[in-house]
């Protein structure tokens, strides 16, 4: 009871507006409507004029819109036109603008009210109750720059930016067929955020493109932050720690994924595209790897799977072998090793548990902490507290280069930095309390639950298992372009 | 595609009941047994391998003929009654092996994985995990077995190639030097412990492929890996390893890389996979049992129970090496094995064929 008040004292109800309020026929009325609504609202403008006689207005946000375009472009040539009563205003207004700019016409105080909002000008005219909403935006957006978290050496330097309508002109400019599908509709009871569905027609399957359109449908989300906060209504509804759906900055990863069936979903205001269905195998997949040589793809393909494995097990399987099965190590190495953590007061599994506590503390506050300071807090908690630590003799230095090597293996799948930073807690404890063997079977009981893992109908961890074979060909090991070009691989066919 | 969604490849069906089969030959113990010498050992796996070819012959036609519905719906189709004591039978059946099963592997890890302390809390772990993997279903089991062999094979291979360099031929006795009786009782026993193949009775309508070339393939690769563990163990163990109650982990001791001496504890620790599917796998066909005899669909308590089950059975099995040794190498285990696999699979794939052309002929009447 207590925590239900307290809920409904601290939180809003989320309800979607469904109301639909005609235009009037009346340009006063309609101008009072706009007012009513944006009331308070210094950067709303609203220009009253006549139009071939009749009363019109022009409504507009200042900052939202170009204003030259629409000083140019809309109100002078609109401005100059006489009185002709042969001619039906309405129509006349819409075909002298639509020669320089996308116009639309609206029927709905609502739907006036969203394309203002969006940076549109909207005119009414006397004895009409419909509008015409000129696309004339010019808001403030940053330009197309360098991805800022899937830099590649080879690839496409540009990434996408917060403007979706920039985002879908960089994916078209890869596209460029007719079957690129982008459909758009809004998420946000408050937010009214512009979300597109992108997909190659002939590719995606039409159960996957029904699922997600059906999930986008069920978003209740007051306000869309950005990509992260539609995801969770996309993944599928599952107990693990991976997820069915990521995202991506780059608009040729987009294009690439939506030429093997897949789904994008841009978000205005974002510049992250989610991609579904996304498999496990996508983490160790780059950009890089198709446009250099397969033999390195290869190469750096096993490098990131051995980096994976490495970056979860390394301290658990550490701490296993120095407490449960020091006989594993070579008797140099293991005399070395018990040397230094007898020098330290804690038991190792405390140890490597603080030690790697204080890694995710500071990377966690290079992350959140401005550029230049951030540099600073990496030395300060890598060089300084970790000399430190070892000279106090409070950490032993093996731990902390299984520390090191554990943080480096890990940056090579950024991706999946979130349940590698948690499994490799989960296995620390179980490396300290039960040894290899607790490692071995809660990794069987990982690996089951992976494998129980369906993204919207691919199997999450095919196409290992269930084995596709003609998909090896790109799943390690990559072929040539040559071969891999002939036949493109689609998602469609890997649904079980 | 059967209703759940719960649809495996053959491949992925034999790649569980080969690691299935692999954990028994792994943990298995000869000791428990009539001794046998080195060099009978491989006669004694052709005796397998012949007498498993002819064992599981009703067992594949009951699962492959044209309608390929498996014993219970077979069983359904001749009267409800029957299949639902049928289920119940087979239930408990599968549940016993699971247990057996458990219990060997309790042994295994008592004697020799964690051999200073108590293993409760393990194996409470394993058939917890065990459970979760069983609610889970087929496909994630399935998918999770291909992973699984990947790393048996390899921590096999690994050890194949290292312990090679110690084979000596003048380890291995002549075959039957002393006596062919134990070798032919061995063989034989060996094939009436082998349970994997029931399941496809059960299992046939969630599988794709074609089942009876699976498991030709599955019998022969798993012969293959037992005669070739057993000419290692023999050539590099001699008389040694006969007084070594796991000989395959005596194997894997003496395997060494370079400057890593000892990798049993390693190698060993990746046969956990196996014991983790092999009981996950028998609490699912146990619970699929009940489902397809009493056509019902049933939700997480029963895999808990059967989980419950399993693990109070196999501690009392695995109080002591003597009890367990009674209990799983009496003849009655044999006995029921062959009833299982041989005799119920028979009646009931005669009875429902004869069901079968009565209906048809009455069909074609009617018409």
């Amino acid at each position: 009871m207590f925590f239900k008040d307290s809920l409904n004292r601290l939180t809003v109800k989320v309800e979607k507006k469904d109301t639909i309020t005609p235009l009037s026929s009346s340009c006063d009325e309609n101008v009072l409507n706009i007012r009513r609504d944006f009331t308070d609202c210094f950067d709303l403008i609203v220009r009253e004029t006549e139009y071939m006689g009749k009363k019109a207005a022009y409504i507009l946000l200042d900052g939202m819109c170009n204003d030259l375009y629409v000083t140019e472009a809309i109100i002078t040539l609109m401005s100059e036109k006489k009185p002709n009563p042969k001619v039906n205003v309405f129509n006349q207004a819409f075909y002298d603008t639509y020669k320089g700019t996308g116009c639309t016409e609206i029927l709905t105080l609502e739907d006036s009210e969203y394309d203002i909002i969006s940076g549109n000008v909207v005119m009414f005219i006397e004895g009409e109750a419909k509008a015409l909403s000129f696309s004339a935006q010019g808001f403030v957006k940053k330009s197309i720059d360098m991805p800022q978290t899937e830099q590649q050496v080879n690839g496409s330097h540009q990434g996408f930016t917060d403007s979706f309508k920039d985002n879908v002109t960089l994916l078209r400019r890869r596209l460029k067929t007719p079957e690129l599908k982008i459909r758009k509709l809004t998420i946000g009871t408050t937010s009214s955020t512009a979300v597109c569905i992108c997909y190659l027609e002939s590719r995606v399957s039409s159960e996957l493109l029904e699922a997600v359109e059906g999930r986008l449908a069920a978003v209740e989300l007051d306000i869309v932050h950005g990509a992260g906060a539609i995801q969770p209504f996309l993944n599928e509804k599952s107990r693990s720690v991976f997820s069915s759906t990521d995202t991506t900055e780059r608009p040729d990863i987009l294009a690439a994924k939506l030429g093997e069936g897949r789904i994008g979903i841009l978000i205005d205001g974002s510049p992250y595209a989610i991609v579904i269905p996304y498999l496990m195998i996508d983490h160790f997949h780059t950009l890089d790897d198709y446009l250099g040589q397969p033999f390195y793809a290869t190469f750096v393909r096993i490098l990131k799977l051995v980096s994976f494995i490495s970056a979860v097990f390394l301290p658990g399987f550490f701490v296993a072998v120095c407490e449960f099965h020091p006989e594993l190590l070579p008797a140099d190495v293991m005399f070395d090793i018990s040397f230094s953590e007898s020098n330290t007061p804690f038991p190792l599994v405390m140890e490597a548990f603080v030690t790697h506590l204080i890694y995710e503390i500071v990377r966690e506050a290079g992350l959140q902490m401005p550029k230049m300071v951030g540099h600073a807090v990496s030395i300060v908690g890598g060089l300084v507290i970790g000399e430190a630590a070892v000279t106090a003799g409070l950490i032993a230095a093996p731990m902390l280069i299984i520390v090191g090597l554990t943080a480096l293996t890990s940056a090579v799948l950024s991706s999946l930095h979130e349940p590698i930073a948690v499994m490799r807690f989960l296995f620390i404890i179980l490396g300290g309390l039960l040894g290899i063997y607790g490692i071995i079977l809660f990794a069987g009981l990982l690996v089951i639950n992976t494998c129980s893992l369906n993204s919207y109908g691919v199997p999450f961890i095919t196409p290992f298992a269930p084995t596709v074979p003609a998909a090896q060909r790109d799943m390690f090991y990559r072929q040539d372009w040559k071969k891999l070009g002939k036949r493109q691989m689609t998602v469609k066919g890997m649904r079980y | 595609m059967n209703s759940d969604g719960n649809t495996i490849s053959s491949f992925e069906l034999y790649g569980i009941l080969f690691l299935s089969r692999l954990i028994a030959f792994l943990t298995f113990s000869l000791s428990l047994k009539e001794i046998i010498n080195t060099g009978d050992r491989p006669v004694m796996m052709l005796i397998f391998f012949l007498i498993s070819l002819v064992m599981f012959i009703p067992v594949l036609l009951v699962s492959c003929d044209s309608s390929k519905t498996g014993i219970m719906a077979k069983a359904r189709s001749i009267s409800e009654p029957f299949a639902k004591i049928l289920s119940v039978i087979y239930a408990l059946f599968f549940l016993w092996y699971a247990s057996v099963s458990e219990a060997r592997f309790d042994i295994f890890a008592s004697t020799v994985l964690y051999s200073q302390s108590d293993i409760t809390i393990y194996i409470i772990l394993l058939t917890a995990c065990a459970v979760y993997g069983a609610y889970k279903g087929l496909e994630a089991l399935g998918r999770a077995s291909v992973i699984f062999l990947f790393f048996i094979v390899f921590s096999l291979v690994f050890t194949i190639i290292t312990v090679s360099a110690k084979f000596d031929i003048l380890n291995i006795t002549p075959p039957l030097y002393d006596s062919a009786i134990p070798v032919i009782s061995n063989g034989f026993s060996s094939a009436t412990r082998t349970v994997e193949p029931l399941t496809i009775m059960i299992l046939a309508p969630y599988v794709k492929g074609n089942i009876k070339k699976g498991f030709f393939w599955w019998l022969f690769i798993f012969f293959i890996t037992a005669q070739t563990a057993f000419t290692l163990i023999g050539g590099v163990t001699g008389k040694y390893g006969d007084m070594q109650l796991f000989q395959l982990y005596t194997l894997t001791s003496l395997s060494g890389f370079s400057i890593f001496e000892r990798l049993d504890a390693l190698l060993s620790g990746l046969w956990v996979f196996c014991a983790l599917i092999k009981l996950a796998f028998f609490i699912y066909v146990a619970v699929v049992c009940i489902e397809q005899g009493f056509g019902v669909k049933l939700k997480k308590v029963p895999y808990v129970v059967s989980g419950v089950l399993c693990f109070s059975v196999s501690k009392v099995l695995a109080v002591s090496l003597n009890v367990f040794a009674k209990v799983s190498s009496s003849y009655l285990i044999d006995a029921s094995t062959l009833v299982f696999s041989m005799l119920l699979p028979l009646v009931v794939f005669i009875i429902y064929r004869i069901v079968d052309s009565k209906k048809q002929k009455r069909e074609a009447v009617t018409c």
